[in-house]
């Protein structure tokens, strides 16, 4: 079978790094996470599924996908994936390309489309998002970074985020004020909380991470500083959180995110317009609360940046 | 009360958990739920609630619980089926990963289903493993308590069929590139080792892999197979199945010394293979082994140097050495013992795997005026009440005597943490340890003892010297190098293998009686 669409720092990886073998890590309707030798998390995705990082994508033959079991066997070349006992091979040498990197040089950061974007994305959030994740933190976040009230209803607090409010009022304020550094101590009260495969924090934490990130490589501001920020977010979850979070926040600190996801942040730092709740309501519906953290995330980091931009 | 539903490792979609949590919320008589992974925070979290326990304590961030309080026993019952029913829902959808929990499932699901592991209390093994052979399946029977007699019958009926019996009590496998109970991530290659010691099975595996080769299949017999009551049915049949096997280039047996009889049938049979075979019978009889026509070897790392050689059409002399240069280790061993005071003497050996503090005794010999053990190579060494007062002591804390009512040390540390505590004080002059890293191993064994010594650097008032090797390999979940580091960054010193982690501690011993003379 042929392999649809390979994402490209997947195709670099597998240049560099195969043969060898993998294993079957998790398995859902269009979705198979295999783990490698070197704790890497490749997924394979069915047509149903937009591309992500490290991830290819193949017409699933669901007769096979029924009988894989966790920890199957899996060789992986340059070239093919093989399910040994299954005897499934899925060949990619001349797969489409994704690329895993955003390109930038079109993007923009205006703030005062950026209020305007985010003011979207609020009403997005308080409509269409789940309440069972973080989102109940956007209270004591605008009143943070103070932002001019609305007539919406605020989502009342919840059995997590009761819990983790004083911490999350702490990361905030370090990023508002740049305090990297002091991110340190505070993150390993922060990742891998929450319910979810992807926990509520790691997903929020994905979408505040890669806004920060461009931000910083469009402005071509403070773009070391970010990178270590983001690297030391996903150093302080390693083994704190799940294996598919890790992965995650380890594509995201580098600034590689799924396409649906990115097709959001790529019009939030264009001319944004009514096409942006469109595509934010898409980010909502992925996941049970996953979608609504990570798009928490990004509306977290633009008010960061708004409050900043101001104070400026 | 509070119920719990946990599964290790086991991976829904976020729909499915947010179901439940919903679910289980909404049913009459449930006061409170958490649904999630085990991550640290959300098990903080459970703890804040009220729903906090040891079951919640031991769980990794890929393990899925739900712990819910409830009123009452039927509130219970209607929470498990509630979350059956979801879990069913879903599987049936084909949303989540399908684990079977009957061998008729499991063989509904893979018909050429052929090998199965089993793990139950030993007094009901014997009729599951006959079940399993009836229906010519494979078994690796990890359960212990299994009577020599219901062994023998099963062995038996195996080798009639055809079909691996490997155990009782067989802690370690390899087959096809699985890894099975206790075993290491070791990479793929022409070297078939079948072993009747777990840990020593362990340590040839991991060697091999980081002498660059690999292994073909990892078989275990388990212990009592080579003695006269069993006769060694399963190294023999397991021998024919590696002469058979086109990917097996080089045969490695491992086992304490066999009961003559035994020795003699499975000598015979390696005579008579063109395949070369390395054989360590820990201890054993050497010269009886070359006669044979087989490779023999002096300790487990000498085996891994000797199949590995083989495996590339070479021959290797005796490795009796150590990888560093011998000005190294002369400046490791002054180094050592130069701060230790007159009053600091002894060894003590507190290692988790059996076979390896066996080899560590019987390469240290009694050239020190013996070492006490709970398995003593001679009986006047034996250590009455565990009292490692004024002696050299070298113990197996993988033995009944510490396991009574918890698990091995290689799953839970805090039985050698316990002992070091207890067994290390101004008297002590040298640790000697193992680390056992790899699947079914603790998460992170290195740490556990690198906090041991950390504790025992503030107790106890003198400079007490740790040797360690690490038992594992750099694919392993814990990783070799992560491992090393972190006992490293304590002063432990590690070697790289357990027999040049006891040669080092020979030679400690002796420049300490002469430092002591």
């Amino acid at each position: 079978m042929h392999v649809k669409m390979i994402a490209s720092d997947l195709k670099n990886y597998l240049t560099d790094s195969a043969p060898f073998e993998a294993r079957v890590h998790s398995i859902f309707k269009d979705v198979i996470n295999l783990i490698d030798h070197q704790g890497e998390l490749i997924t394979l995705i069915s047509e149903n599924k937009m591309m992500a990082p490290m991830t290819l994508q193949a017409p699933f033959n669901r007769s096979v996908v029924k009988k894989m079991v966790s920890d199957d066997i899996v060789m992986v070349t340059d070239s093919k994936i093989s399910f040994k006992r299954l005897n499934w091979q899925l060949e990619f040498i001349s797969a489409d390309i994704w690329q895993a990197d955003f390109e930038t040089s079109a993007l923009k950061f205006d703030s005062r489309i950026f209020i305007e974007c985010a003011d979207i994305i609020r009403e997005a959030l308080l409509i269409n998002g789940d309440n069972g994740g973080l989102l109940p933190l956007i209270k004591v976040l605008e009143k943070q970074l103070q932002v001019e009230p609305s007539h919406m209803n605020l989502p009342k607090n919840n059995t997590y985020t009761e819990f983790i409010e004083e911490v999350f009022i702490t990361l905030v304020n370090h990023l508002k004020n740049k305090e990297y550094e002091m991110l340190s101590n505070i993150l390993p009260r922060f990742v891998g909380f929450g319910p979810g495969l992807t926990p509520s924090s790691d997903d929020f934490l994905m979408g505040m991470m890669i806004t920060l990130y461009l931000e910083s490589t469009i402005n071509k501001q403070d773009q070391t500083r970010i990178r270590e920020m983001t690297e030391q977010i996903y150093n302080s979850c390693i083994s704190k959180t799940t294996t598919v979070s890790e992965a995650m926040l380890k594509n995201a600190s580098k600034g590689r995110i799924a396409s649906a996801h990115r097709n959001l942040i790529e019009t939030i730092y264009s001319d944004c317009g009514d096409h942006v709740r469109e595509k934010a309501i898409a980010v909502i519906n992925n996941g049970a609360s996953s979608g609504t953290d990570f798009l928490f995330g990004i509306y977290c980091a633009q008010r960061i940046l708004l409050s900043r931009a101001f104070n400026r | 009360m509070v119920l719990y539903d946990i599964r290790k490792n086991a991976y829904y979609d976020s729909v499915t958990l947010m179901l439940i949590s919903k679910e289980i919320k909404q049913i009459e008589g449930v006061t409170e739920v958490l649904v999630g992974m085990g991550t640290e925070l959300n098990k903080e979290l459970s703890s804040n609630l009220g729903l906090g326990g040891e079951a919640i304590d031991g769980l990794s961030p890929n393990d899925f619980f739900i712990a819910a309080e409830v009123s009452d026993e039927q509130v219970m019952a209607e929470v498990v089926e509630t979350v059956a029913r979801l879990l069913t829902q879903k599987k049936a959808s084909g949303d989540s990963v399908y684990r079977p929990v009957t061998l008729s499932a499991a063989k509904g699901m893979i018909p050429e289903l052929n090998l199965a592991v089993v793990s139950i209390a030993g007094q009901y093994a014997e009729d599951e493993v006959d079940r399993l052979l009836e229906e010519n399946i494979h078994v690796m029977l990890f359960s212990d308590n299994v009577s020599v007699e219901a062994e023998k019958k099963l062995k038996q009926k195996a080798v009639d069929r055809g079909l691996l019996m490997m155990g009782p009590d067989c802690g370690t496998a390899i087959i096809n590139g699985i890894a099975l109970a206790f075993a290491n991530v070791v990479k793929r290659g022409p070297i078939g080792v079948i072993g009747a010691s777990g840990t020593g099975t362990q340590e040839v595996t991991s060697l091999i892999d980081r002498l660059g080769s690999g292994v073909s299949q990892v078989i275990g017999t388990g212990g009592r197979d080579l003695k006269s009551d069993i006769g060694g049915l399963m190294m023999l049949q397991s021998f024919d199945a590696l002469i058979a096997d086109p990917e097996t280039k080089v045969i490695v047996l491992i086992s304490k010394p066999p009961a003559p009889e035994v020795a003699e049938k499975i000598l015979k049979k390696v005579s008579e293979t063109s395949k070369p075979v390395v054989v360590d019978f820990i201890g054993g009889d050497l010269e009886m082994i070359r006669k044979a026509g087989a490779i023999a070897c002096i300790s487990l790392e000498d085996t891994a140097y000797k199949a590995v050689a083989a495996a590339n059409g070479k021959s290797a002399d005796d490795f009796a050495g150590f990888e560093m240069s011998d000005s190294e280790v002369s400046k490791i061993v002054s180094q050592a013992i130069s701060p230790l005071k007159p009053s600091q003497k002894f060894l003590r050996g507190l290692y988790t795997g059996g076979t390896l503090a066996d080899e560590a005794m019987k390469l240290l010999g009694n050239q020190f005026g013996g070492i006490y053990s709970n398995i003593p190579l001679s009986p006047e060494y034996e250590l009455e009440n565990l009292n490692v007062t004024g002696k050299h002591t070298c113990l197996d804390l993988g033995e009944d005597q510490f396991t009574v009512g918890r698990p091995h040390p290689m799953i839970d540390p805090s039985t050698r943490t316990e002992r070091m505590l207890k067994d290390i004080d101004e008297s002590t002059a040298i640790v000697l340890m193992d680390v056992v890293i790899g699947y079914g191993s603790h998460e992170n064994p290195a740490g556990e003892v690198a906090d041991s010594v950390r504790k025992l650097k503030a107790k106890v008032g003198a400079p007490v010297v740790y040797v360690a090797s690490i038992t594992g390999t750099s694919g392993d979940p814990q990783g070799f190098e992560s491992s090393k580091e972190q006992l490293e960054a304590e002063g432990v010193i590690v070697m790289p293998s357990n027999a040049q982690a006891v040669r080092l501690v020979g030679k400690m011993m002796h420049a300490l009686a002469q430092k002591e003379a």
